[in-house]
């Protein structure tokens, strides 16, 4: 987890240069955000373009930010937006609708290893999940947030991502058993 | 069958990215974000453009539905409506609408 002190750090710089700081800012956090939005988009090329617009968002508020605010939570409430704004390109998916699950499992693009067959599994079950449950269990088991940062970055309150997170496992160790 | 365990760190994904490709889009992003935008005073001449043609259009479609069919509308309506609506919605209309070449052509040649 990004410490609090880094972020004070960050805001700082921004404060003094917003280019510079922006340019930290990006390299603290740009490859972890790819990594989340990625998990969301699934395909390399509307990751990137997701990220892209994430990044512009943040640079064009980055007058909004205060000292000792923690970045994380905001930075991934944009990026989580923007990559299931990408995906709704092409289907129609919402992270409130909990009803509507995207069967789109993972396919096959330039940059992704079909040699992990374990990890193309787990890839597979999470995006059997519903959105809100894709999206908490991706923020809890890759990004190790607490709930009450994810419940932040969802949309919903700390008990509710931790049941959504319980729910989702469930479902993920049901289909991952029955494969391997 | 031994239930399946999901593995510790390292957390495994499948998913890969180009050489360089961080640097990369950073530099691009940069590049994007310190680009010069429209001006605020362009960007409100836009929006209010963007209006008028949303009105415009509101005007067009209640005139042809005055000569086909019934009931008619009055065009105090729709730009009554347009009023009633709250600011987030006519901030949709404005994003909606502010680049449509037919609408603002439309009010341009209204004009």
């Amino acid at each position: 987890m990004q410490s609090q002190a880094t972020d004070t750090e960050i805001i700082e710089l921004i404060s003094r240069d917003r280019e510079a700081g922006f340019r930290m800012l990006t390299r603290t956090y740009g490859e972890r955000l790819y990594g989340h939005i990625r998990r969301i988009t699934v395909v390399h090329a509307d990751a990137e373009d997701a990220l892209q617009e994430t990044m512009l968002r943040v640079f064009r508020h980055l007058g909004s930010l205060r000292r000792g605010e923690a970045l994380a939570p905001w930075l991934y409430r944009i990026a989580t937006r923007e990559a299931l704004r990408q995906r709704r390109r092409g289907i129609t998916i919402s992270i409130d609708d909990c009803a509507i699950s995207d069967a789109r499992g993972p396919v096959a693009d330039e940059y992704f290893d079909f040699s992990d067959l374990e990890a193309v599994l787990l890839q597979q079950a999470i995006h059997l999940l519903p959105p809100r449950q894709q999206a908490v269990f991706n923020l809890r088991y890759y990004d190790e947030f607490d709930y009450d940062t994810i419940g932040t970055i969802v949309g919903s309150s700390a008990a509710a991502a931790k049941v959504n997170y319980h729910l989702a496992k469930q479902k993920i160790t049901a289909y991952m058993t029955s494969r391997l | 069958m031994t239930p399946y365990q999901l593995p510790e760190r390292p957390r495994r994904t499948p998913y890969r990215t180009p050489d360089g490709f961080m640097a990369d889009m950073e530099e691009r992003i940069i590049a994007r974000a310190t680009a010069p935008r429209r001006s605020g005073r362009l960007r409100l001449v836009l929006r209010a453009t963007a209006v008028a043609a949303t009105l415009a259009a509101a005007v067009t479609i209640a005139v042809s539905y005055m000569h086909s069919s019934e009931p008619q509308v009055a065009e105090t309506d729709y730009i009554a409506a347009f009023d009633r609506l709250s600011d987030s919605d006519r901030a949709y209309l404005v994003d909606t609408y502010q680049d449509d070449i037919f609408l603002t052509s439309y009010q341009s040649s209204a004009l």
